[in-house]
């Protein structure tokens, strides 16, 4: 985290410096102007700063409770008829946009706001160092609008369907995986070792498509009808059977866009001298020799595919490189693939193919529960989520992940931020006082689907912002601190 | 931020930092009778028993029974040992007067090394077996045998690795280079440091393990072996997390170390050597095993000699020593093809 931090830093001094030096010559209040007008010229709507402050929060408030109206109304609208719904959809649909540019205007100014402010503070008047403040302010703001342009042209560019293999798919998060790309309307294959559960989760995830076309709106509609889900069976660490998936999704989908390395297997908490033989083969060979095996004939296939393709591989305990007592097997398997991406990604530098990581934090699957203690059941109800929850985080990324060496990662900042301010809450979450689970089985979880991917969550509100605001502004505060330590150091000595 | 991912962050996010992985003291109800079997076995000297036992006895272990010191010369086990760098180890270690059990998977190799051995530093020195460390049994052989010809073993060397003597991209990989070279390094592994374990602790002079590491060890990419550096990537993480689960269990008398012997002009290295750039580091960095095992023998000796109980990570090639290298063949042209021709 650190490293990331100073690497960041370093690359938004780097990136704003040579402006800072151009520039020079302008008189501060010019460039004022200027900031503003970019600003502006950015967004959709052109409100003055001050108003939308205020509207904000009400914004928002309107914004969940048409949603919550939307949810309660549907079968209220079938009555009414389409056309008296179709103006509300429209309405809302502009509106919520609207919210959501003026949302992000508010907030980046607010937070610029701040930083100028801090500057101002602490420049103490001097006019050469508050010009400097201005210029890189000026800079942040144009790479903020850089990238926010960016990230719409890129929600233009994800219309229609991926083809995505997900293997271990059968249980825990690969099937809710596997169920969220198909309500996004993908094809996906599922696989796993047995031909039984893979039948099985092929039934379920379609009657999950059925239900889900029962409630779509008409948009959605087109999109869930592109949905298909098919499987086979393949144990991931024999080779011929990882070719057998491979020539199995061709075959029925065309080609591969995502390829996701799920399978991976734990055995319990235990010393390593407790592990039997079988144990540890097992592990082993699922965890790295599948990952490995089913990576390379991934890349295989999707090199010569004009589009190329993506392959993640999931994170584990130990991938940072911290020690993993009582599952020395799996950390230093997680450990390992950590360091085959990091080579890949050197060895993949001019291929189609990109090779990334997914990170879905802690999940509540059979995976961590198997002998978990109580002890562990309490930070489990502050930290753990439910497979569908991180799912629905984690696939909207995987699908728009572009280049090579990306990190997609559930267990962002905002949202360890967000558990720790709200664990007193968070109790009995997950589980009660004993021990005992307290959450819904995955069926009841299912039977709400709809009604839950509907509402209005706050950290994914928060998740919006992050990419483009937060990058701009946490450089633009980086740089105004240089500044203000480079030309400190200056005068001091001296008086 | 630590705080929240620390427990048990199975899948945890990559961004949550370092993440020390501890299951609390309270998890007693998973093994049962901690507090009382502690003091059944406090003798420590317990001889091995059935699978059943080993959670008690493996935390009672060295729980303050009479404790041996390591005196020399010592009994030294070396896996892999018939050629390269094991094998050098294997003679620096006779040289100083330990005696040592060498394996491989070759009969042939091994009856030619130990034969080669014997006629050098006599018959009742070295010891040399049949085992592959991907099988589970071999390795328990092995330690019978061990046990058998000299009671009981202070350093074991968990030298064998394996890169399949391919350098190529991942998509060329042959499934069987993958296989092997995983199994080898990463499951051989695990094997060998769960039967060293479980020999140690019930000795009374415990013992020290070593993990070899290679490229890759330090999380910095491997193109062109990609699986070798994944493996020995997963080598030093397996030495600290086992490092962690012995202290947690109080198993005071066996430490687990890494040994890192730098780039070694070994078969395993010389077959990457096609590319310039390969060349041109294996000329300036790499060593002959015998300059190798040198350095590394005196520095494992050390260890038992000074009962330190401390787990260390003894390298040939520090950044020092590698950085003032690429300097003076950069200044003034040394070693330049050294061992290949660089044109």
């Amino acid at each position: 985290m650190a490293a990331a931090v100073v690497h960041l830093s370093v690359h938004g001094r780097l990136r704003r410096s040579p402006e800072i030096v151009s520039q020079t010559c302008y008189r501060p209040s010019l460039l004022r102007c200027r900031a503003f007008k970019q600003e502006t010229g950015g967004d959709d709507e052109k409100p003055s700063s001050p108003p939308p402050k205020r509207r904000k929060g009400p914004l928002y408030k309107l914004k969940a409770a048409m949603q919550g109206l939307a949810g309660s109304r549907s079968a209220a609208a079938e009555v009414y008829g389409g056309q008296y719904e179709r103006a509300v959809e429209k309405a809302e649909e502009i509106f919520f946009s609207v919210a959501t540019q003026v949302g992000r205007y508010v907030i980046t100014m607010t937070s610029s706001g701040v930083v100028l402010a801090v500057g101002f503070q602490l420049s103490g008047g001097d006019s050469q160092t508050n010009a400097l403040i201005w210029y890189s302010w000026l800079g942040g703001v144009i790479i903020g609008t850089m990238l926010g342009a960016n990230s719409v042209l890129e929600e233009h560019c994800k219309a229609g369907p991926r083809n995505v293999v997900i293997t271990g798919s059968t249980r825990g998060l690969g099937k809710a995986l596997a169920r969220e790309f198909l309500l996004s309307g993908d094809r996906v294959v599922v696989a796993s070792r047995s031909p039984e559960s893979v039948v099985q989760t092929i039934d379920e995830l379609e009657e999950n498509i059925k239900e889900g076309l029962s409630v779509a709106k008409k948009k959605q509609r087109e999109t869930l009808l592109q949905a298909k889900v098919v499987g086979t069976s393949c144990d991931v660490c024999k080779p011929e059977d990882v070719k057998k998936l491979v020539n199995f999704a061709v075959e029925e989908l065309g080609s591969i866009d995502i390829w996701i390395n799920n399978a991976g297997t734990n055995k319990g908490f235990r010393p390593l001298v407790n592990f039997s033989d079988e144990d540890i083969t097992q592990i082993v060979s699922t965890n790295l020799v599948g990952s490995l095996l089913c990576t390379r004939e991934a890349m295989d296939v999707m090199q010569y595919q004009e589009k190329g393709g993506h392959v993640f591989n999931m994170d584990g305990a130990g991938s940072g490189g911290s020690s993993t007592p009582l599952t020395a097997v799996y950390g230093s398997t997680k450990c390992g693939l950590r360091q085959f991406q990091a080579s890949l990604m050197k060895e993949s530098r001019r291929s189609k193919v990109g090779v990334h990581t997914a990170s879905p934090g802690m999940v509540l699957t059979d995976l961590l529960l198997s002998g978990s203690s109580l002890q562990n059941k309490k930070v489990f109800n502050i930290i753990c989520e439910l497979p569908e929850t991180v799912a629905r985080t984690l696939v909207p990324r995987m699908r728009v992940v572009k280049g090579s060496g990306k990190a997609v990662n559930y267990l962002t900042p905002p949202r360890i931020l967000l558990a720790l301010v709200t664990a007193w809450v968070r109790r009995g979450r997950w589980f009660d006082e004993e021990g005992r689970a307290v959450y819904a089985a995955e069926a009841d979880r299912i039977r709400n689907w709809a009604e839950s991917r509907a509402r209005f969550s706050f950290t994914d509100a928060m998740e919006m912002y992050t990419e483009t605001t937060w990058v701009s502004v946490f450089s633009l505060s980086v740089v105004c601190a240089f500044i203000m330590l480079s030309s400190s150091g200056g005068p001091f000595p001296g008086t | 931020m630590a705080t929240v991912a620390a427990p048990l962050p199975l899948r945890a996010a990559a961004s949550a930092g370092p993440a020390p992985f501890r299951l609390s003291s309270d998890d007693g109800a998973r093994f049962p009778g901690r507090l009382g079997q502690r003091r059944l076995v406090a003798g420590g000297c317990r001889p091995r028993e059935s699978a059943g036992f080993r959670v008690e006895a493996l935390l009672g272990g060295g729980g303050g029974g009479p404790k041996e010191p390591i005196l020399p010369p010592y009994n030294v086990l070396i896996t892999g040992s018939t050629k390269g760098i094991g094998y050098a180890l294997a003679k620096k270690f006779l040289m100083a007067g330990d005696n040592v059990v060498i394996c491989s998977r070759s009969a042939e190799r091994v009856e030619s090394a130990t034969s080669d051995l014997k006629k050098e530093f006599g018959e009742q020195h070295v010891w040399g077996t049949v085992c592959d460390v991907r099988e589970g049994k071999d390795v328990k052989a092995l330690v019978d045998f061990a046990r058998d010809k000299l009671g009981y073993i202070d350093i074991w060397i968990n030298n064998a690795g394996s890169n399949a003597y391919s350098f190529k991209p991942l998509v060329e990989t042959s499934d069987e280079a993958l296989i092997e070279v995983i199994t080898t390094n990463t499951l051989g592994l695990m094997l060998c440091c769960r039967e060293a374990i479980n020999m140690m602790w019930s000795q009374p002079r415990g013992g020290h393990i070593f993990n070899i590491d290679g490229a890759g060890s330090d999380g910095r990419p491997t193109p062109r072996f990609a699986a070798y550096g994944a493996t020995k990537r997963s080598v030093v993480h397996l030495t600290k997390s086992l490092q962690a689960e012995l202290q947690m269990n109080e198993v005071n008398n066996v430490v687990v170390h890494n040994l890192s012997p730098g780039m070694v002009t070994t078969e395993l290295l010389m077959s990457g050597a096609t590319t310039k750039q390969a060349k041109f580091f294996i000329n300036i960095l790499a060593e002959p095993p015998e300059v190798v095992a040198d350095y590394l023998v005196p520095n494992i000796r050390a260890i038992p000699t000074n009962q330190s109980m401390k787990p260390t990570y003894i390298r040939f090639l520090t950044g020092l020593r590698a950085y003032s290298r690429i300097f003076s063949r950069l200044a003034f042209g040394a070693r330049r093809n050294k061992y290949v021709a660089e044109d």
